[in-house]
């Protein structure tokens, strides 16, 4: 869906898992309270932040945001139908109809849940576009103490995936080729799912032991430490758009707290 | 060796519980958003617990070969977007959802097979928690709605599905152990959901929940993750892994 974006932003220039972090903390943020002010005000803010700071062209930018959009619908309407109207005193019941009950207090959720999908969407939309991978591998080696043969190892089968989409066709045009029709809609896919999953590992597999036997030969992983031509430190511009998000979260809480009410979800019974 | 991942996830879920239990009641009801409630000691017992097992496990993942360090983060991108396109499915499974509430927690299982597919072909210290953290990495960066949570969720999900493979000792990979890590993987997963999403559940929902994910992890992620390791050692392309030189003595090797 998001890809990552070789331009140059102020964004790119951060540290990744201090980026990282900071979207963990914003999504976090959105997930306390039932008040929709709070994921709302959120998700605007990272928005804007990807598309002021981030400068990600706007032609894509509108088309991603189209998507991210539509992606909450279908679970704001679970939960309109399904929350647990016990809780209130007296809720504003608008609809009812066999096992489901629609009221103002299960809209306000829904729309509460639908925002927060939008956050954590969000998060991970500025994270991706202005993320180098090969950068983000090294910062979890270097900052977050990530064994570093995992942190080389998941850039390794990040580099696979073009090769893999190619199998994926191989594999898919043997089987055309064998006379196996392909069936349509989502059963026809999990069908196909399945036929493709083994080959497609095996594939993959013999492909790693190859790269393994490579690296070994070049003595990656000798020993316990490693040194790096990528330095990932944490500078001041990182610690600064932490503090300038938490500043921003608690300035989000400070004026939801007057719009409404915040209903933490933490409720005693 | 399995000793450090149990003792650090039991210290740290009883820690945790202790954390709670002094702030809800020893403290008094006082407090106005911490009171006991039974949910969300559970909630945060299990939490405690994976991320213990988590904790205990990291330091086996150094000791690793080359081969195995690739092939956990090649099985990982392969099942990170498998995981993706398994949202598909759960998306169709929401007309279950219609008959009764949790129901269509049938169908989550399929989250948790990368973990236990690691861990069945790798069989060592950390395989679990490594590959299912990988693969919700890959989900992640591949763009999944549920955004960064799902790396809380893979940690917890390969975090309890590790304990299960710690408490056998490293030593059982049989249907029986791989369906059981699948199980737990479950609980892990609708404590993360509970914590990101369902708060606002009533318990009986709550509770089919947990039997539906119960089920589907043992049968989705052990069943299935036994099947498909089984029919990849047949294809040949695991013959340099624990997998078949152990399942070629008919008995398990001794560590």
């Amino acid at each position: 869906m998001f890809t990552y974006l070789a331009h140059a932003s102020p964004l790119h220039r951060l540290n990744p898992t201090v980026k990282l972090l900071t979207m963990a903390a914003v999504g976090l943020a959105a997930t306390f309270v039932y008040s929709p002010w709070v994921p709302g005000l959120l998700a605007l803010g990272l928005w804007l932040t990807v598309a002021l700071v981030g400068k990600v062209p706007w032609p894509r930018l509108l088309r991603w945001s189209g998507y991210m959009l539509l992606l909450p619908l279908p679970l704001m309407l679970f939960t309109a139908l399904y929350t647990d109207l016990s809780r209130y005193p007296n809720p504003h019941v608008l609809w009812h109809w066999g096992p489901w009950t629609v009221a103002t207090e299960g809209l306000v959720t829904a729309l509460a849940l639908g925002l927060r999908v939008l956050v954590f969407v969000s998060a991970s939309l500025l994270f991706i576009a202005t993320t180098d991978p090969t950068d983000f591998a090294v910062s979890l080696a270097q900052n977050l103490r990530v064994p570093y043969r995992f942190a080389y190892g998941v850039l390794v089968a990040q580099r696979f995936l073009p090769l893999l989409r190619r199998e994926l066709e191989i594999i898919r045009l043997a089987h055309r080729v064998r006379g196996v029709g392909e069936g349509r809609g989502w059963r026809g896919q999990v069908e196909r799912l399945q036929r493709y999953a083994v080959p497609l590992l095996a594939a993959a597999l013999r492909k790693s032991q190859r790269t393994a036997l490579a690296m070994d030969a070049k003595a990656f992983g000798a020993g316990p430490e490693r040194t790096y031509f990528r330095q990932m430190p944490i500078r001041r511009r990182d610690v600064l758009f932490l503090a300038l998000w938490l500043a921003y979260i608690a300035a989000v809480y400070a004026v939801a707290a007057r719009l409404g009410p915040l209903n933490w979800m933490w409720i005693p019974e | 060796m399995s000793e450090r991942v149990v003792t650090r996830a039991l210290l740290v879920g009883a820690f945790t519980l202790l954390v709670y239990y002094i702030a809800a009641v020893v403290r008094g009801p006082e407090v106005e958003y911490i009171a006991w409630n039974p949910v969300h000691a559970a909630v945060l017992t299990v939490l405690g617990l994976a991320a213990g097992a988590a904790w205990g496990a990291r330091a086996h993942l150094e000791r690793w070969r080359t081969l195995e360090v690739l092939l956990v983060a090649n099985l990982a991108l392969v099942f990170g977007l498998l995981f993706l396109g398994w949202t598909m499915v759960w998306d169709a499974a929401k007309a279950l959802e219609g008959l009764v509430p949790g129901l269509r927690d049938l169908s989550y299982g399929f989250w948790f097979i990368a973990g236990i597919l690691g861990a069945y072909i790798v069989r060592k210290p950390g395989a679990a928690l490594a590959t299912e953290t990988l693969a919700a990495l890959a989900e992640f960066l591949a763009g999944s709605q549920w955004g960064f949570t799902l790396l809380i969720s893979g940690l917890v999900q390969g975090g309890m599905a590790e304990l299960v493979f710690a408490l056998t000792g490293y030593r059982r990979y049989d249907l029986a152990t791989l369906m059981a890590a699948g199980a737990a993987a479950g609980v892990g997963s609708l404590v993360v959901d509970y914590l990101f999403w369902y708060s606002d559940k009533t318990l009986p929902v709550l509770a089919i929940m947990l039997v539906a994910r119960l089920i589907s992890g043992a049968v989705l992620s052990g069943w299935l993750g036994k099947a498909i390791g089984d029919a990849l050692a047949r294809a040949g392309a695991l013959d340099a892994f624990a997998i078949a030189l152990e399942e070629a003595k008919g008995a398990p090797a001794q560590r």
